[in-house]
Formats: C-alpha cells, sequence, structure tokens
C-alpha cells in the first residue's frame, strides 16, 4: 500500500507542482476583473455614474466623455444578476446618482451561468470574491482555459511583457476587434 | 458527481484513503463506506432521489428475506411480482410517463377524440435503469433460488449503490458483485496499478475521443439541413466514436475505480467496432445490459429455442425492448428494431454465432475477407446510430435520405473543419491502439508490460498530456440520461 501511494505520488507530482505553478502565475497577471474591483473597493464613495451589464455596454460607452466621477464596471457577458451582485457587493455608494445597464431581449432571462461564455464566473469569484458558483473548477484559472491559451497568457505577460489589461482607466474596453460576436457576448 | 470533474479527483482519494487506512480494519466499516460514498457521490448530483435507491434497496432487501423462507409458490410468485412492480413503477414513472401520455394524446386525436391530459415536469434520476436492472437481477436471481438472499443489509446497500457503476453500470450481476460485499478486500499493489491503467484509458476515451466527437456529431446533426450526403456520413461516423469513447470510457473508469477498492466488475465494451457482424458486435457492445436481457427476457420468452416464429419474435422483443431502455422516444425503438433487422439473416441461416473469437489472433492484421467484414458490419452500425442520435423519427430519415442522395458524391465541409481533421487524426490513433489491445479487457492493460519502466512513465505522460492538450469541451455522460 506505501509502495503505491509513495510511486503514485512520485508520478503525478510533477503535474501537482505545474498546476500550482501555472496557476500561481496566472492569478498574478493583472486583469480587468481585479483592476475594476480593486478600483470598486477604493473609489465606490465617489463614484456618481455606474455603468454595468455586457459587451454593448464595456464596448459601448467610454466613460471619459461622460462628466462627473463615471466608471465602467461592465465585462463582456456579464449579465444582469451579476450587475446586482456588483452593487450589492460594495455598499458605500455614498455619491451614485445613476446607474445604467444595458436592457435588450436577452437580458431578463440570459444569465452568465448558462451560457457559452460560462467560464467567466471564475473571474468573480476569483476577484471579486463573489461565491457565483460551487464548482470547484470555477475557482481556478486553469481548468477554465485551454492550455494553450494560459501558456499564452503566461508568455506574454511574464515573457513579452505586454500589458494584459483591455480596459482604460476607468473602465472602457479597449481592444474590440470586429470578429467579437456582440450579440454572443 | 462526473468521473471527469475536479469534484470526483478529489472525492476519490478521500474515499480511496479512509477505506483502506481508517475502514481497513473490518469488513463492515469498509462497507459502511461505501454506501456513505456512495450516497454522496450521487447525492452530489441531486440528494432528492437518494430516497428512490434507499426505498428500491429496502423493498428488495425485504423480498429476498421473504423469499428464502417462502415455498409456496404462489406467493414466491407475488413477492417477485411486487419487486417488479415497485422497481419497474419507479422507471416507468420517471422515464416514460410523458411518453405514453404524449402517444395517448396524439392516438386520440387521430382517432377523432382530442384529449388535453396534463402532463408532468419530471425529472429523469440519473442511473434509475441501471440500478434498477440491477437490484431486479438480486431479486430475480433469489426466486429462482440461484442465489441466497443475503441477511447482511449493508452489503445489499453497497451492492445497490456502488458509486462507480451507480449511474451508468456496467449493470452487475447480484451473483458476481453481492459475493465480494461479504469477503474483506485486501490490498493488491498489481490491481490497482492495473485499475488506474484503466481509468487513466478510460479518460482518454472520454474527454479526447468522445468529447471532440460530440462537439462536431452536434454541430452536423444540429444544422444537418446545412450540410451535404457526404459531411453527415462525417457528422454520423463522430457521433459511432463519440457513443463509444463516451461509453466504455465510462465503463473503464467505473472498472478501474472499482479495482482500486478490490472489487473486480465485468466487462463492458470488448472491442465492439472490430466486429465481423453485427451478433458479434452485440456480443461486444453493452455485455452487461445485453446480457441481462439474455439471461432476464430472452430466455424466459424461449430463447432460441421453438420454432422459426418463437426466435425471430424473441429475437425483435429484445432488441425493441433494449432500445426502449434506452430512452422514451421513438427513435431508440427505430434503433432497436432496426438492429434486429441486421441480426435476422444471421439467426435464420444458423449463423449467429460464427465469430465469437477475436479478429485476427495472433496476426497483425485482418484478412482481406475479415476486413471486409468489418467494415460492413462498421458501416450497418453507423446507419443505426443516426436514429439513436436524431432528434425525431422524421429527422433520422431526412437525414439518412441526404446521406443517399446525390450529395454524397461531394467534398466534405462543415464549421470546425479544422477540428475536425484533428479530431479524425486522434480517432485512427485511438483505433490503432485499440486494435493492438484487442486481445485484452481494455487496449493498454498490458501495452508497454515489457519496456523498462522510464518508457512506461513516458507512455503515460504522453497519454496525460494528450488529454489535456487535446481534450474536448466537457460534455455530460450520454448515458447518464438512460
Amino acid at each position: 500500500m506505501n509502495k503505491f501511494i509513495s510511486k503514485l505520488f512520485l508520478f503525478i507530482l510533477p503535474f501537482i507542482l505545474a498546476f500550482f505553478s501555472m496557476e500561481l502565475l496566472l492569478r498574478k497577471i493583472p486583469n480587468d476583473y481585479r483592476y475594476k474591483s480593486e478600483y470598486l473597493s477604493s473609489n465606490s464613495d465617489n463614484i456618481s455614474k455606474l455603468f454595468l451589464g455586457s459587451s454593448h455596454s464595456y464596448f459601448g460607452i467610454n466613460p471619459d466623455f461622460i462628466s462627473g466621477n463615471a466608471f465602467n464596471a461592465s465585462h463582456i457577458s456579464q449579465s444582469i444578476d451579476i450587475d446586482y451582485e456588483i452593487i450589492k457587493k460594495y455598499d458605500n455608494w455614498d455619491d451614485l446618482k445613476f446607474i445604467i445597464i444595458p436592457i435588450d431581449y436577452f437580458t431578463l432571462f440570459s444569465r452568465l451561468s448558462n451560457g457559452v461564455e460560462y467560464w467567466r464566473i471564475k473571474n468573480y469569484n476569483l476577484y471579486y470574491n463573489m461565491n457565483l458558483s460551487n464548482k470547484l473548477s470555477d475557482n481556478f484559472e486553469l481548468p477554465n482555459s485551454s492550455l494553450k491559451s494560459n501558456l499564452q497568457r503566461i508568455s506574454s505577460y511574464y515573457i513579452k511583457g505586454n500589458s494584459s489589461l483591455t480596459c482604460s482607466k476607468f473602465g472602457f474596453g479597449t481592444n474590440y476587434t470586429d470578429t467579437l460576436d456582440l450579440v454572443k457576448t | 458527481m462526473l468521473f471527469n470533474s475536479i469534484d470526483f479527483a478529489i472525492f476519490l482519494p478521500i474515499v480511496f484513503l479512509l477505506y483502506w487506512f481508517v475502514a481497513n480494519k473490518k469488513l463492515k466499516f469498509q462497507n459502511f463506506l461505501i454506501v456513505v460514498a456512495s450516497y454522496v457521490f450521487y447525492g452530489w448530483w441531486d440528494w432528492r432521489f437518494l430516497s428512490l435507491i434507499l426505498f428500491s434497496t429496502l423493498v428488495d432487501y425485504a423480498i429476498g428475506r421473504k423469499l428464502l423462507n417462502e415455498e409456496n409458490q404462489t406467493k414466491r410468485k407475488i413477492l417477485l411480482w411486487t419487486s417488479l412492480v415497485v422497481n419497474l413503477g419507479f422507471l416507468g414513472f420517471f422515464k416514460y410517463y410523458n411518453f405514453f401520455l404524449d402517444n395517448f394524446v396524439e392516438a386520440f386525436s387521430f382517432f377523432g377524440y382530442p384529449i388535453n391530459p396534463q402532463g408532468l415536469n419530471i425529472i429523469l434520476p440519473v442511473g434509475i435503469s441501471f440500478y434498477t436492472f440491477q437490484t431486479l437481477s438480486y431479486t430475480i436471481d433469489v426466486y429462482r433460488k440461484k442465489l441466497e438472499p443475503t441477511k447482511n443489509f449493508i452489503a445489499f446497500m453497497a451492492f445497490v449503490s456502488f458509486f462507480p457503476q451507480l449511474v451508468a453500470g456496467p449493470i452487475e450481476r447480484a451473483t458476481n458483485l453481492l459475493p465480494q460485499f461479504y469477503k474483506k478486500r485486501n490490498f493488491e499493489y498489481d490491481r490497482a496499478v492495473d485499475g488506474l491503467r484503466q481509468i487513466l484509458w478510460g479518460l482518454f476515451k472520454k474527454i479526447v475521443i468522445a468529447d471532440n466527437a460530440a462537439q462536431l456529431a452536434n454541430e452536423i446533426f444540429n444544422n444537418s439541413a446545412d450540410y451535404s450526403g457526404s459531411t453527415l456520413v462525417l457528422g454520423a461516423l463522430f457521433f459511432t466514436f463519440q457513443i463509444y469513447g463516451d461509453f466504455s470510457g465510462y465503463s473503464d473508469i467505473a472498472i478501474g475505480t472499482s479495482r482500486l477498492f478490490g472489487f473486480n466488475l465485468m466487462q463492458n465494451f470488448n472491442f465492439p467496432y472490430f466486429s465481423r457482424d453485427i451478433a458479434e458486435f452485440w456480443r461486444r457492445w453493452h455485455i452487461s445490459l445485453s446480457t441481462w436481457f439474455r439471461d432476464y427476457l430472452y430466455i424466459p420468452l424461449g430463447g432460441s429455442r421453438g420454432s422459426t416464429w418463437m426466435k425471430v419474435r424473441n429475437t425483435f422483443i429484445i432488441f425493441v425492448v433494449s432500445g426502449f431502455w434506452h430512452g422514451a422516444n421513438w427513435t431508440f425503438i427505430a434503433w432497436g428494431a432496426l438492429n434486429a433487422l441486421y441480426f435476422m439473416p444471421l439467426l435464420l441461416l444458423g449463423k449467429n454465432r460464427v465469430n465469437t473469437d477475436t479478429v485476427a489472433e495472433g496476426k497483425y492484421l485482418p484478412s482481406l475477407k475479415e476486413f471486409f467484414q468489418i467494415g460492413i458490419t462498421f458501416g450497418l452500425t453507423i446507419l443505426a446510430w443516426v436514429f439513436f442520435r436524431a432528434e425525431n423519427i422524421s429527422h433520422a430519415f431526412t437525414y439518412l435520405s441526404t446521406i443517399f442522395s446525390k450529395s454524397l458524391i461531394s467534398i466534405p465541409h462543415f464549421q470546425g473543419m479544422g477540428h475536425g481533421l484533428e479530431t479524425i487524426i486522434l480517432i485512427m490513433i485511438f483505433m490503432i491502439v485499440e486494435w493492438i489491445g484487442r486481445n485484452e479487457q481494455f487496449a493498454i492493460e498490458k501495452l508497454g508490460f515489457q519496456w523498462k519502466r522510464r518508457y512506461r512513465y513516458v507512455l503515460y505522460y504522453s497519454i496525460i498530456m494528450i488529454i489535456y492538450l487535446y481534450g474536448g469541451e466537457q460534455q455530460q455522460f450520454i448515458y447518464f440520461q438512460f
């Protein structure tokens, strides 16, 4: 028995080490979710206009062109239930005057949790510190993307030194490409 | 809980360590731990349906005990029928209620008496067809006096709910599995390593073959009206490997997991796609279900004894019931009936037991004759799978009519061609490994046994890397819905 366990442990050790080192590296890469979460933690009491929602507002509303303290806290495929979670999460909205959310045909019945972009749930669990799902894999970076894409992220940030943030200071999406399907996201 | 989930990757080592380090002192503890682990495993999906398993367990245990002391044949029959009614009643209600209702409504409407009864919004309990058949095998064998009814309730609970094979088989016979719960299991290194190897191969089949093929089969079947006959052939081919990889992969993981706990389950798939005729295919595909139907339905109906008419009737019954077991849809019945039709020429010519050995045993390649036999059987199987996968009968016929149209002679093209080519290469590699290992219980059982350990490790690491690199999008196991 001991022989079995020790051999098995040695066999899977490289995978365990690789898993946790990659997980650590991925989590250290700055991303929009962490940025917006931290921004809201320290500035929610100053925000007067808050934009929530999916890619429609993420790529469609630039707070730079709006007077007052405006912030765009939308993310790709963010559904209305998560908009609500964000509002609940930060309870010090002292100056908040307007919350702008995009409404379309799908708004009231589509959810991130049951759509094709489900893998993004982990971002809310990990960086907004929410508990949107009890699935264990939704609390890790690694299982939610292919190995290829994870390796690309690591090499792009750590080796090539590319910025991994895709939003402006006030949360406006800056990496829009016309291949992105705005209907689905 | 899915075998290919992180939840199971954590659950299994915990149960394994508790089983061998904490509960290893006494048989009772080992069995009790299996019951608890099995209920957690099942309850992870929906704890409410644990009551169904518990109720079936209680009923069959009690009936088994009653049968022990009952010699009056009429009373014995009543007891057996009680078990059949309770177990098949649950199965019928949860699985077939709405099917029968819809068909009654249609039949009444057809004869000019429209009715509008209320359908029920019923959730199908995962694995109900599997554990129902397993527990029925116990009562029937006790009734037939082939098996001594158990006094050990915990062992019986463990037999009914044994988590590796609870939700998708293999459907174990009480005569094989139940006695294994009476004996204390001792850890055997070789058996455990063998189990891990089988789990690894099962994961490869499920994650690499089935999940990739599923994405492509879904694309083609769901948009079949947009594609040519040649593309639809590819779609059917992808589904053929999806269902094999999915179900035999599940069985491999189940059998491998059982080995880790010191149990031997029956082989459920024996390289069916290398069959030389359809009778051989059915001896190699979902063996635990085919033999269940053989022993508890076909033989009681008279089997192959009696007149030709009787043989034909019994064969049709067993195939149609087997199809219906898979789901409450006419497509499954059509699939079963089509397989019965395939089987008929062999039955009528008395050639249904010609190919009972391993194909091309001791040779690298099959003979030309065997090659054609395998090709024809495989082709017929693919056509039958169209009915199994189609949304309804009309979809199946439209699909097949497009296949047999002029557009069959065209270059296949569909959304995700690159992924399709990659999957075809993976399937080819998979089939080569399967061919090499066709004499074993599972393809990699003996692969690399003569190699040095480091090369063997390279093989295992390579399979793990392929699983990780080429794994498709996670899909539900197909047989969970049956």
